[in-house]
C-alpha cells in the first residue's frame, strides 16, 4: 500500500483498487467495497464539517488550514473549502504564475480562462489547476488569446 | 432520478432500500482525480455542481453497470434481502428460479370473486390498516409487514390463520416467493371504509371495504421509503394519506382480474 499524500492520489489509488477487486472478485465484492469506502469517507467528512463549523469565520485559521495542500484537498472533497469557487480558481491561476486571466464562472458552472500571451502555459496544465481548485465546476473553456498586435473585433468575454 | 408524480408511485426512487453511493459519476469535465474521492463524499443524486439535475442517467444497473432510464425493472437480492436496480437485459436473465437474484415481475392482480371480508382480516390480527405479505424463501414462510415511520415493520403472523385464509383465496397462493407480495388495504382506508372518511376515494372495494392486490414486491419497498420520508405525527399525516390514496388509485388502474391457473 503506497502512502497517499493528498486526496488526488488517494482517490486514484482507491479507484485502482476497486477496479482490481472488480476484475478479480467480481462486481458483488466491488460493490461492497464501494459501500465501505463511502462509509469511511462520509464519516471523516462529517468530522471535517464539524471542525470547519467550529472554526467559523476565523480567517486566520482558515488561511492556515488551506495553506496545507493535504488539508485543502480534503476540504475540497467534502465541499467545505472556505473560499468560493471563483476565489479558488483565481488563487490557483495566480500560483501557476503564467499570466492567465480568469474571466469568471458562468451560470452553467463553466470557468472561462484566457491564456497568457506567448507563455509556456498549456491548456492541459491550466485546466488541471482549475479543476483541482474547483472540482465542482462543470468544465473549463478557454477564450482566444488576445491578438498580440492588432485586434480587429472585440468579442465579449466568454463568447466563443 | 426523476421523481415522477406521486400518483404513480414511481419505482425509480430507491427509497431506503438502496445500496448507497453508487450511480453518481464525477461531474462532467471535472477530470481531476480529487473527483475520485468526491464521488464517495456525498449522497447519491446530489450533484457536486449543486445543479438539481439528478437525471435518470445517474442510475445504473447494479449487475452490469448499464445506464438506466427512470422506468426500469428491479431484482431481489436474495442474499442481502434488498432490491437492486436492473437493466432489461439483466432482468430477463434472472427470471428463472435459483441463484442469488430474482427479477421482480410487473403484474398487479385483483380477485373480485374472492374478496377478503372484515372477519377474515380481523382473524389475522394485524394491528394496522395497511399491510403486506410475502413469502421469504430463505425462511420458508409468509412474512407480514406494515409501513411505519421506521420504514417497514415486521409483525407476528398467525401462520395457520394465513393458511386458512389462503385456502379460500387463490390470489393469496399465487404470489411468487420473494418477488411478489399481497398488499391489503384494510377497512377504514378504502372506499367502503368509515373511519378515515373515505379519503382514498371510490373503488371496487370488497364487501367490507377491504381491497387486496397481488403486487410486485418493489412497490412495497418503494412505499416504505416514501412513507418514511413523509411520516408526521401519529398516523402519518395528510402527506401519508395522500401517498396511500395515490398508490391505491394506481393499483386499481393497473390491476387485472386474477385468473387461477388450475382453480
Amino acid at each position: 500500500m503506497g502512502d497517499a499524500s493528498d486526496a488526488r492520489e488517494a482517490g486514484a489509488r482507491v479507484e485502482a483498487l476497486l477496479a482490481e477487486l472488480r476484475a478479480r472478485s467480481g462486481p458483488e465484492a466491488a460493490d461492497v467495497a464501494e459501500d465501505l469506502v463511502t462509509c469511511l469517507v462520509r464519516l471523516y467528512g462529517a468530522g471535517l464539517e464539524t471542525i470547519m463549523r467550529t472554526i467559523g469565520d476565523d480567517r486566520r485559521l482558515q488561511a492556515l488550514l488551506i495553506a496545507d495542500p493535504l488539508v485543502e484537498s480534503l476540504l475540497l472533497v467534502h465541499d467545505l473549502h472556505p473560499l468560493d469557487p471563483a476565489a479558488r480558481v483565481r488563487r490557483a491561476l495566480g500560483r501557476l504564475g503564467v499570466g492567465t486571466e480568469f474571466l469568471g464562472i458562468d451560470d452553467g458552472g463553466v470557468a472561462h480562462v484566457r491564456l497568457g500571451k506567448g507563455c509556456g502555459s498549456t491548456t492541459e496544465a491550466v485546466e488541471r489547476a482549475v479543476t483541482d481548485a474547483a472540482p465542482e465546476i462543470a468544465g473549463v473553456e478557454f477564450a482566444p488569446r488576445e491578438a498580440p498586435l492588432l485586434q480587429i473585433t472585440h468579442r465579449p468575454a466568454g463568447a466563443l | 432520478m426523476t421523481r415522477s408524480g406521486k400518483g404513480e408511485m414511481a419505482l425509480s426512487g430507491k427509497g431506503e432500500m438502496a445500496l448507497s453511493g453508487k450511480g453518481e459519476m464525477a461531474p462532467s469535465g471535472g477530470r481531476g482525480a480529487v473527483t475520485g474521492l468526491r464521488r464517495f463524499a456525498r449522497p447519491a443524486g446530489r450533484s457536486a455542481a449543486g445543479a438539481a439535475d439528478g437525471s435518470p442517467a445517474d442510475e445504473r444497473c447494479e449487475l452490469c453497470g448499464e445506464r438506466l432510464t427512470a422506468e426500469h425493472p428491479h431484482m431481489v437480492d436474495l442474499r442481502r434481502r434488498s432490491i437492486a436496480c436492473a437493466c432489461r437485459a439483466c432482468a430477463l436473465l434472472f427470471t428463472r428460479d435459483g441463484g442469488r437474484y430474482r427479477t421482480v415481475p410487473d403484474r398487479v392482480c385483483q380477485d373480485p370473486r374472492a374478496p377478503l371480508t372484515g372477519v377474515e382480516w380481523a382473524e389475522l390480527q394485524i394491528p394496522v390498516a395497511i399491510a403486506f405479505f410475502f413469502v421469504n424463501s430463505a425462511l420458508g414462510r409468509v412474512i407480514a409487514s406494515y409501513p411505519s415511520p421506521a420504514g417497514v415493520t415486521e409483525c407476528e403472523l398467525d401462520l395457520s390463520a394465513w393458511d386458512r385464509l389462503a385456502d379460500g383465496h387463490p390470489l393469496l397462493r399465487a404470489m411468487a416467493p420473494d418477488v411478489e407480495a399481497i398488499i391489503v388495504f384494510g377497512a377504514g382506508t378504502g372506499a367502503g371504509g368509515t373511519a378515515a372518511g373515505g379519503v382514498l376515494g371510490a373503488g371496487p372495494a370488497g364487501a367490507d371495504g377491504i381491497e387486496t392486490f397481488l403486487v410486485p414486491i418493489d412497490i412495497c419497498y418503494s412505499l416504505a421509503g416514501a412513507l418514511r420520508m413523509e411520516w408526521h405525527g401519529f398516523d402519518g399525516g395528510a402527506e401519508v394519506r395522500q401517498i396511500l390514496a395515490d398508490l391505491l388509485a394506481s393499483l386499481r388502474q393497473r390491476a387485472r382480474t386474477f385468473e387461477p391457473v388450475s382453480g
